[in-house]
Parts: structure tokens; sequence; C-alpha cells
């Protein structure tokens, strides 16, 4: 599987990274402006990211943003919503607002609340259909 | 009316019986009267009425005004003035004591009841204020108990995490688990400094910040402050520099634990806000009126120096924290102090932060009796300065420094990006008594190389422009041809000053003598010690020489790498050097404004798959963010991007 995080703490990135090689190859950048141009590398070299890790907090441009824009990215090259890269957004604050948004607005698969665990990922990834329990 | 009981202090015996009886028409309860101020006082405390009804004038010591204070004072009840007496003194005094009503006699029924009833309403409403603001200062003492009580707990635990962190440290021997750790530690220092900052505040807030004093080393301090912001200053491609005055490499008495705080949290700020460029910490004696000030230097700031010094008669040291970094508008400067005060919020915010900083530094530097100035360019960068008086401890190393430096050592070339440095050094050498030169660009340095007698040492700081290109050739033997055309090096050894500590796998100048590193900030006694050694090091290696030359080789068919380096490392090292060179390493990446995407593209593609197959995961990453950053032309980002990869080099052993 690839995944591309997107995180702009470097503890957090680094123990994401760690937690995904278990399942696959990790590509990091971070902020949603570099985010955006890794999904669109991705896309190019017809080796698309098989799930986005989104921190919603980030400097230059924030997950939600990113998360629109690559949604529009999609359209534009003709995906289909069904598939539509899921997108895991992650959050420091437990906020509604944010995650409703990211839900509802942004199509965002799921999310997870920082401290990120293993078992988090594991759970999403299932959900997800991509690995089985 | 609810039948409010009422005291009446009144001498006339008369005029009680008139009031008396038109207070009881009135449905009042009255219920005593008194002739004197010392009897109206004890009356009231023993009968605790709603009202008093007090004449001004009485008989005896005490007059109606002072009862009233006093009466006001034992049971909280509203007095009216009931007087004839109507001139300005007395009524100036009435005013000012706070009484709840005025009323000249003679009065009518009316009258006085308008002014009871207001009078007690007024007071009651006055009560629960007062009662409310009580209880709103509780609950703001509890909450600042609880606050320090928690974070107390909070760090408890995390001095366990931090500790622990630290021990498995020293055990862990693979690269990939220690980086893990120090993350860890990292994390849990900044989380600890977090709560100290909160802890800090809530002692602010309780007004019970206090200075603890005791004896610390200046130099000493400057080096744990610096390690704390070194790491984060390293991610975002900054310089951290220090320049700390020959006369400030010294012991002081005063509280090392605030200004530690204070200088960690300017310095972490000046890094939070600086996207480019750096971040300076300046430590020297503040001048005094009289002494020869610099042109620009505000009078302002030099009556804060005469006017510390006056106060405490102890030396004052001056701490200026400046970065290259986006500025405070002039509008916000003052607004930054505020607690809880950040210049952007959302979720875009690139930094971090509790908004508390500031408001501690300043809180901390009254604490010590100081002055803080803060000035700012928006978009060109800011400047903080912070000026506190510390006694010197005498020293007892100092004639230590002030020894010659070993013969053999002949002069000192420095490269440094900074004059401050380049004259502190002067001022060293001439104590020592060895010839000096300070340069600021690669070729200044190689061209004083030419000319140098034998003997020379070579001072380094890493990381500015130019020190990768000087390292590069100076490697390929540059230094070794002398003046004399001996063919023999004039150089001694290299001395590299370094804003962070790496392993100790520092890189080498096998063509210029031995190489040692010093950490900023600078001391004299460090930089002493390490030209002291680099002599007798030198010595040594004369006379072992054949021997030495020996061992090495056979060292070398052996296997090579015996020094602990992991197999790892090396490929990485390798693997760096390779894309530098194909990167072009000769280009000005740092200075020029071009970029040359379309080559440097494929090159980092390249390798980014390499180090992908190597398992190199930091090195991989950044050259992926590298990729990203060229396609979009973030020139800004290439750059440091670049610089980052060529420190990740420089920090690696070449050979």
């Amino acid at each position: 599987m690839r995944f591309l995080v997107a995180e702009d703490d470097f503890g957090s990135r680094r123990l994401l990274q760690a937690l995904l090689r278990e399942w696959g190859t990790c590509d990091v950048v971070v902020d949603g402006e570099e985010a955006i141009e890794a999904f669109r590398l991705a896309w190019e070299e017809t080796a698309p990211y098989d799930v986005l890790f989104l921190d919603i907090m980030m400097p230059r441009m924030d997950g939600q943003t990113a998360l629109k824009r690559i949604r529009e990215i999609e359209r534009e090259i003709g995906i289909e919503e069904l598939d539509q890269v899921p997108v895991v957004m992650i959050t420091a604050l437990e906020d509604p607002k944010n995650v409703i948004e990211a839900y509802y607005r942004g199509g965002a698969a799921s999310y997870i609340v920082k401290p990120v665990a293993r078992e988090d990922i594991e759970t999403q990834l299932m959900k997800l259909g991509l690995i089985s329990g | 009316m609810a039948g409010e009981s009422v005291l009446i202090v009144e001498d006339e015996p008369i005029v009680v019986l008139d009031m008396k009886s038109r207070l009881r028409k009135l449905g009042y309860q009255v219920v005593a009267d008194a002739r004197t101020g010392e009897e109206a006082v004890s009356t009231a405390k023993e009968l605790r009425p709603d009202v008093v009804l007090m004449d001004i004038q009485l008989e005896g010591e005490m007059d109606g005004i002072d009862a009233a204070e006093e009466i006001r004072h034992q049971i909280d009840a509203p007095v009216i003035f009931v007087t004839a007496n109507t001139d300005d003194e007395t009524r100036a005094r009435a005013k000012t004591s706070q009484a709840s009503g005025y009323i000249l006699k003679p009065f009518n029924e009316r009258e006085i009841e308008v002014i009871i009833e207001m009078a007690l309403s007024k007071h009651q409403a006055d009560r629960e204020l007062r009662r409310s603001r009580e209880a709103a200062l509780k609950a703001v003492k509890a909450q600042n108990e609880f606050v320090a009580n928690m974070t107390h707990e909070l760090r408890t635990p995390l001095n366990s995490i931090i500790g622990m962190a630290e021990l498995l440290r020293s055990r862990i021997q693979d690269r990939e688990a220690g980086e893990y750790l120090d993350i860890l530690r990292q994390s849990s220092t900044t989380l600890l400094s977090i709560i100290n900052g909160v802890l800090d505040f809530s002692k602010v807030e309780d007004g019970k910040m206090q200075r603890h004093e005791r004896r610390f080393d200046l130099p000493a301090l400057l080096s744990r402050v610096l390690d704390q912001v070194a790491v984060q200053a390293a991610n975002q491609g900054l310089r951290l520099e220090c320049e700390l005055s020959p006369d400030c490499a010294c012991e002081l008495w005063g509280d090392e634990h605030k200004l530690q705080q204070i200088l960690v949290n300017l310095l972490s700020n000046a890094v939070k806000f600086t996207e480019e460029g750096r971040v300076r910490l300046v430590v020297r004696r503040a001048r005094h009126k009289g002494d020869n000030a610099p042109a620009g230097e505000s009078a302002s700031g030099l009556s804060a120096v005469s006017a510390l010094s006056a106060a405490s008669a102890a030396p004052v040291f001056e701490f200026e924290v400046s970065d290259t970094g986006i500025g405070i508008p002039a509008a916000q400067i003052e607004e930054v102090f505020r607690p809880f005060a950040q210049m952007n919020q959302g979720s875009t915010r690139k930094q971090g932060g509790t908004g508390i900083g500031l408001t501690l530094v300043r809180e901390m530097v009254e604490v010590m009796g100081g002055t803080i100035e803060l000035q700012s360019d928006l978009g060109a960068g800011s400047e903080a300065r912070v000026r506190l008086a510390f006694n010197t401890v005498a020293d007892p190393h100092e004639h230590r420094l002030h020894a010659a430096l070993p013969e053999r050592i002949t002069s000192l070339h420095l490269l440094s990006a900074s004059p401050g440095r380049i004259r502190h050094l002067a001022e060293w050498c001439e104590l020592w008594g060895v010839a000096f030169t300070g340069h600021d660009s690669k070729e200044a340095i190689l061209q004083a190389l030419q000319t140098a007698r034998p003997g020379a040492v070579l001072c380094l700081e890493t990381g500015i422009p130019g020190y990768e290109a000087l390292r590069h050739e100076l490697q390929c033997g540059v230094g070794r041809e002398s003046a004399d055309g001996a063919g023999a090096s004039p150089v001694l050894g290299v001395v590299t000053i370094r804003s962070i500590e790496r392993d100790d796998r520092s890189r080498s100048f096998p063509a210029c003598g031995n190489t040692r590193s010093v950490l900023e900030p600078l001391r004299v006694e460090q930089l002493r010690n390490v030209l002291t050694g680099l002599a007798a090091e030198h010595d040594t290696k004369e006379s072992n020489h054949d021997r030495e030359k020996h061992d090495r080789r056979s060292q070398h068919r052996e296997g090579g790498r015996n020094d602990g380096l992991s197999d790892k490392a090396y490929a990485e090292g390798r693997l760096l050097r390779a894309f530098l060179e194909a990167a072009g390493r000769d280009v000005e990446w740092l200075s020029g404004d071009r970029i040359d995407s379309e080559t440097l593209a494929p090159v980092v593609k390249r390798f980014r798959a390499a180090a992908e197959n190597e398992g190199l995961s930091e090195l991989s990453e950044h050259l992926f963010r590298l990729m990203i950053a060229l396609r979009r032309d973030d020139n800004q980002t290439v750059r440091r991007l670049l610089q980052y990869v060529e420190r990740l080099c420089d920090e690696m052993v070449d050979d």
C-alpha cells in the first residue's frame, strides 16, 4: 500500500511513518500545499496513494483546505466519487466543528484524535477494507 | 418600610425625643439613642441596628464623623449624618467618610424617609457587590492553586519519562531506535517547558513569583539555553548564532533559572517566527553613561542602564535576541506582552504555543529588577533587549585565561559571518599575544592561509555560506602548501564552531592537522583549552608520526570502518556525498536566486529512490519534499532543504 502523510510536527510525522511501515510505504510532507502537489505527482506517475493522512492544523495550508482541493482535482481528472482516495484526518483537538466540516464538505473517510496509536490506524485501515482483521 | 431598627446618636435630648416620635410614626423601630461617639460605637456593636442617624458635633473625644467610621468598620451598617452644621470643612470630611447620606436639620418626615430608604438599599447593593468580588477573587485564587497543583502532578510522571528516555539513550546502539528516543526526549522536554510556563504563569497571577539567587556560570547557562533551541532552529534551516563578550565569560550571582527561561522563551519565539536567515543571541556588559557609546545607541537605553546599576551597584548585562523573521507591527508591540495573545489564529497558524511566553518574560525581568525593550520592523525581524544586573563572582581561573598560548601556535585565522565574533576573538588573541585575522569569505581565508607561517590555526564557523565550499577545498589539500614552499602545511589544526552537538564523529580536515570542535557559545576558556590541546597533539604526532602512519594503514586494511559507525550511516554518508556531487555542489544554492529545477529534479528523484532502497528514511523524506518543492517552484523551501541535506552531509564522517 502507498500512504501519504501531511503533518507539520516532526515527532508526529516520524511516529506515523514508523507505524505505517507495517502495511506499506509512506511519503511525508509538512503542509497542505505540499500534500496537493504530492497527490498530483502520484497520479502523474500512475501510482496514486491508497490512503491520505492529513493533519488538520498545518502551516501555509490546513488539512481541510487541502482535502477540498484534492477532491476538486479528482473531479477534474474524472474520478468517480466511489473511487476517491480515502482520507483520514488527524487532529489534536476533539473539535466537532472541524471534524464535521471534513466529513460533510470534504468527504473525509474518518478521523483520528492525537495521540495516534497503532490500533487507531489498524482500525481505520480495516474499516476502509484495505486490510482484513 | 419593614420596621428597620434605627440607632440615634444625638447629644440634645429634645432633638432625640422629636426624632424618635417622627421615626416611629414612619414605622421605624428606634432601638436606642446615644449621646457620645464612644457610646454610639459600643451600642451599635451590641444592638447591630440596620441604620444609624448620626449628629456630627458630639460631646467628648470622638465626633460623629469618627464614630461613623468606626461603626462602619465594626458592624458594616449605613450611617446618615443629621446635622445643622454646614461649614465647608465638616462637609468635606463627611464626604470622604463614605457616609450613606447627609441631611440638614431641621428636616421633614418625607425627607428622612427617602434618605433612610436610599441608604438602606444602596448599602445592600454595595454589600452584594463586595461579596461577589470577594467570591470571584477566591475563585481565581482557587483556580490558580488548582493549576499549580495540577502542573505539579503533570510534572511528576513527565520527569520519569524524560529521565528514562535519557537512561535508555545511552544503552541504545540502533540508529533508528536512538532517533526515536531523541524525539521522545525532545517532545517531553517541550511538554515540560509548557507545563513550567503554565506553572510560572499561575504564580504571576497569584503574585507569588520570587527570586531564587545562587551562583552560576554564565557561559554554561548559555550553552544549555542554545541546546534547547538548536534542534528546532536546525530543522528550520536557521543559523543560530551566539556572541559572548570576553568580559561576560564569568560566574555570576543571581536567579539562574529565571534568566534561562527568559532567554529560552525569547530565542524559541525568535526561531518560531523566523522562516529564513538567522537567530542571534548577543551577551555583553551594558555601557554606562559617560562610556563611549556607539552611534545609534538610544539615550533612553543608556539612562535605563544607569538607573539599573545605580539601584543595585552591580554590573548590568545586556542580552539581545534578534532574528530575521516576520516581525511585529508597531501597533502590536505592546500587545504581544498581553497573556494569551497570538498574532494569528486559525487552523493554518504556523506557530503553536500557549501565548504566555512573553508575558512571563516581562514578569520575570521585572521580578529580577531588570528592563526589557522590544523593537521590530514588520517583515524585517525583531530585536528584544533585556538588561539585568548581576553581581560577578571572583573568577579563580582568570589568571589562566590570560596565560599565553603554546608557542607553537603562531596565528589564528577565523572564518565567520558574524562581526561580533571576529571582534571577540581579536580581543582574546590580543590577550594571548597571538596574531589574528578574521574573514567573512572563503576566498579571503584561503588567501590568508597562503601567506600564513607554520603553526597557524583555522577557526571555522559551520553552517555559514561558503563553509561547505571551503571545507571541500581544504580537503582537496589547498591548505597543504606553505608560504616557504617547504611542502608541509602551515596549518596546525582546525577548530570548528558549532551551534549544535552531533555525535563525536565531527568532520575532519586531514590536510590541515587535527580537527576539534567547540560548541556555541564560544568561551574563552574552552577555546584556550582546545588550542593548547591541538598544539600538544601536534607535538605527540610529530614524534609518533611514522608509527602512527603504519598503524593507520594496517587498520585500514583490517576493514577500515572501526569507528563504531553502522553500515547504514556509512551508506548515508556515501549517498549524500554522491548526491551533492551530482547536484553540483559548487552551485551557490544558498544565495543564488535561480534554481535550475530541470537539471536538479531528475537527480533528486534518482537519489530519493536510492535512499528509499537503502532504508534511509530521513534522507528519503527530505529528498521527497525537495521533489515536491521543485515542482512547485517553491525556491525558499528548495534552498532550505538543500541546506539541510548539505548540513546532514557535513555531520557525517567522510572517511
